[in-house]
């Protein structure tokens, strides 16, 4: 056959994988958390914030959830161990909230030796049994914004601790929680289940941590313990004390010891996201690529089959037969064995070929 | 599908085609090959003789804006390797219509009649065309077929031997064979004249080729586009040239202007259910992809007809010419 319009790519030479990491940064501010969109078809007035039934989690959205147009941000919802000092089978949601700690921890860190649901700790080190959070509230962010995993030392969480009329009285804004002691390299657990966690620390002071984030599950779970007074404490120290007024349900005062005891989880969770003032993270898509090392050599792809390029069968771009052939390369096809075309990769603008010039074009797909 | 933006550095839009998701999805993903190809290209813009000199002669091409990658358009215009950079001239494909042997467009397209109901109303002289201009599907001798020309349609390269094998067979663009794309809604396989027909004149120059049954390509592979599928036939050498001293000028019957490489005959199968009578009950394919009871140009206006507007795409095997070819399937309605 005269003519060749395919070249075969060698695997060895032209073809090449590569794995990229892509961050995105995602602010979201307290306003989107709550306190923007009312209505008075929803029971807390809220129509971005979407609860259930079972009344175990609910879900935060970015505008009005029954939009089409809405997204899905994160779900929020509390709970305690079983062997919290908080936890009393006449709680409100007793064993929702149990179960909800339970579930969380054993998907999130695993098991023990005895095969004893792992509990929250503030530290690195699960075995120790040291610094457990054993009340805490979660935030699990949806994949649609976390993506392949939280991007470890850029979560931010500034949240206000103060009285329920004044959260945010702790200077600067409230306390900002923040993964700044982990990296790539360091400071993070990577021995539990769900991948790796890394610690939470108030950010302005280096004291024990008050949260850990899991950041391939996009998981934060805080400690009840930073609303426990007007500082923060240890998070070691169960919550306590109803004068600190965590809550206002109907018009009653709860400090977070009675939020977490006597007002269900729904409740609980409309305090916490009222004292989000910001809440930011990076992201990161891993892009995983096969590059094709699509190489034109000078002697090859210099005649073009397109009808325009004969007229009355005489080549257009040649006057005599001694001058050099030249094409116009616009577009890649990259096919399988059987010829059919499985990708297509269009150039910005047309790129000349002829017999003195050769083009190596890379083309990337990514997965 | 936008332009890609062209103001500052060359950049790549790649995206995986339908295919090769399902392929993907199938994990039978695997890219062994590549090709070029220029679809936005219009040669016609390249300038010779432009007056800055021929530095420029590219220029309006360059300039030409590419539009984005899309999933569903694959690559129809490629480029083509020849190993020998001093070619001047490419075969053509064209459809001879001067053959007694070849049927003739009328309205601009070849009407391929269902069955013999709908060929006798078109081939009769009071109502229909004539003889000639339509050819019944599925027939495979003794009438008028589609017929195709792989030539140097130039008059600088005159039908001689000698041509023949300096401009097309020493330059391997001699094509044997052809690839028949068809829209298999409608046409089930291609049918094609063998490779031994003979496309030929004598030494007077008058026509001494034969027609021979035409052969089913039932052997179908699906084509690039959704809906399409490939079919691969063979062509005959022509051995059409002008005497040296013949009393017969060859290109009354030959629609090149130049030496004729190779020639083929074609038809096509069609789906039995179009191939009901005007009495029967029409299938809904008439109604959904073409228009019927209607009136044709050229035909008498007291009898109606369905008719669904198609394409044959021919690419030939070596020298990669393509034609595509407008043909129309009908049915006499009353």
């Amino acid at each position: 056959m005269a003519v060749k319009n395919y070249e075969t790519l060698n695997t060895n030479t032209d073809v090449t994988t590569t794995r990229t990491l892509l961050h995105e940064a995602i602010p979201l501010t307290g306003a989107i958390v709550s306190g923007t969109y009312f209505e008075d078809y929803t029971a807390t007035g809220e129509t971005n914030i979407k609860n259930y039934s079972h009344g175990m989690f609910q879900s935060v959205y970015d505008y009005a959830y029954l939009s089409s147009s809405s997204n899905h941000i994160f779900d929020i919802t509390m709970g305690y161990s079983n062997n919290s000092p908080l936890s009393s089978s006449s709680n409100e949601q007793n064993a929702k909230k149990i179960n909800i700690y339970n579930e969380m921890a054993q998907t999130l860190l695993g098991y023990d030796l005895t095969g004893a649901i792992e509990v929250f700790e503030n530290d690195l080190n699960t075995a120790d049994d040291s610094g457990q959070m054993r009340e805490v509230f979660f935030l699990n962010f949806s994949r649609l914004l976390t993506k392949d995993q939280v991007k470890k030392g850029s979560f931010s969480l500034q949240i206000g601790t103060g009285s329920w009329s004044d959260p945010f009285v702790i200077a600067p804004v409230g306390v900002t929680l923040t993964d700044l002691s982990a990296s790539d390299t360091q400071g993070t657990n990577s021995t539990i289940v769900s991948g790796d966690y890394g610690l939470l620390y108030h950010s302005p002071f280096t004291a024990s941590a008050v949260g850990v984030v899991f950041y391939q599950a996009g998981v934060a779970v805080v400690t009840a313990s930073i609303f426990a007074s007007a500082s923060v404490a240890n998070a070691s120290t169960p919550a306590s004390g109803s004068q600190d007024q965590f809550n206002d349900n109907n018009g009653t005062m709860y400090g977070i010891t009675g939020s977490w005891t006597d007002l269900p989880i729904s409740s609980s969770c409309d305090a916490i996201r009222r004292r989000v003032y910001n809440l930011s993270y990076n992201n990161t898509t891993e892009i995983n690529s096969t590059i094709y090392f699509c190489r034109a050599s000078s002697n090859k792809f210099n005649y073009s089959t397109n009808t325009t390029y004969t007229t009355g069968s005489k080549i257009r771009v040649k006057n005599v037969s001694t001058d050099t052939p030249v094409s116009f390369i616009t577009t890649i096809g990259l096919y399988n064995a059987s010829n059919e075309l499985m990708a297509v990769a269009k150039l910005s603008e047309p790129l000349k070929k002829d017999p003195s010039n050769e083009v190596t074009l890379r083309v990337r797909l990514d997965y | 599908m936008a332009f890609l933006d062209n103001s500052g550095d060359i950049i790549l839009d790649a995206v995986l085609t339908e295919t090769g998701r399902r392929k993907m999805a199938e994990g039978n993903f695997k890219i062994v090959k590549f090709a070029l190809g220029d679809d936005e290209i219009d040669y016609s813009l390249y300038n010779l003789n432009h007056p800055s000199g021929t530095a420029y002669a590219d220029l309006e091409i360059l300039q030409t804006p590419i539009m984005e990658s899309a999933t569903q358009v694959g690559l129809n215009s490629s480029l083509m390797t020849i190993a020998n950079n001093d070619i001047l001239y490419m075969p053509s494909l064209l459809l001879n219509e001067k053959l007694d042997t070849a049927v003739k467009r009328q309205n601009n397209t070849i009407y391929i009649a269902v069955n013999s109901q709908t060929k006798a109303s078109l081939d009769n002289s009071s109502v229909g065309f004539g003889s000639g201009y339509a050819l019944l599907a599925g027939q495979r001798g003794g009438a008028s077929f589609i017929t195709i020309e792989s030539c140097m349609d130039n008059s600088d390269i005159p039908m001689t031997r000698a041509n023949q094998s300096t401009y097309i067979v020493s330059k391997n663009m001699l094509d044997t064979n052809m690839k028949v794309t068809f829209d298999n809604n409608f046409i089930t396989f291609p049918m094609v004249s063998s490779g031994k027909t003979s496309f030929s004149t004598g030494t007077d120059g008058s026509w001494t080729g034969t027609t021979g049954p035409l052969q089913s390509l039932t052997s179908v592979s699906p084509a690039a586009r959704t809906g399409y599928s490939t079919a691969i036939g063979p062509m005959s050498r022509a051995n059409i040239f002008t005497p040296a001293e013949g009393t017969t000028d060859v290109t009354t019957f030959i629609q090149s202007a130049g030496v004729v490489g190779s020639m083929a005959y074609l038809n096509v199968s069609i789906d039995p259910a179009l191939t009901t009578t005007k009495d029967q009950t029409a299938s809904t394919k008439w109604t959904k992809f073409g228009n019927t009871g209607v009136t044709i140009t050229g035909l008498s206006a007291t009898r109606t007809y369905s008719t669904i507007a198609l394409e044959l795409e021919i690419t030939t095997n070596s020298s990669a010419a393509t034609i595509s070819i407008p043909i129309t399937l009908i049915k006499r309605d009353t």
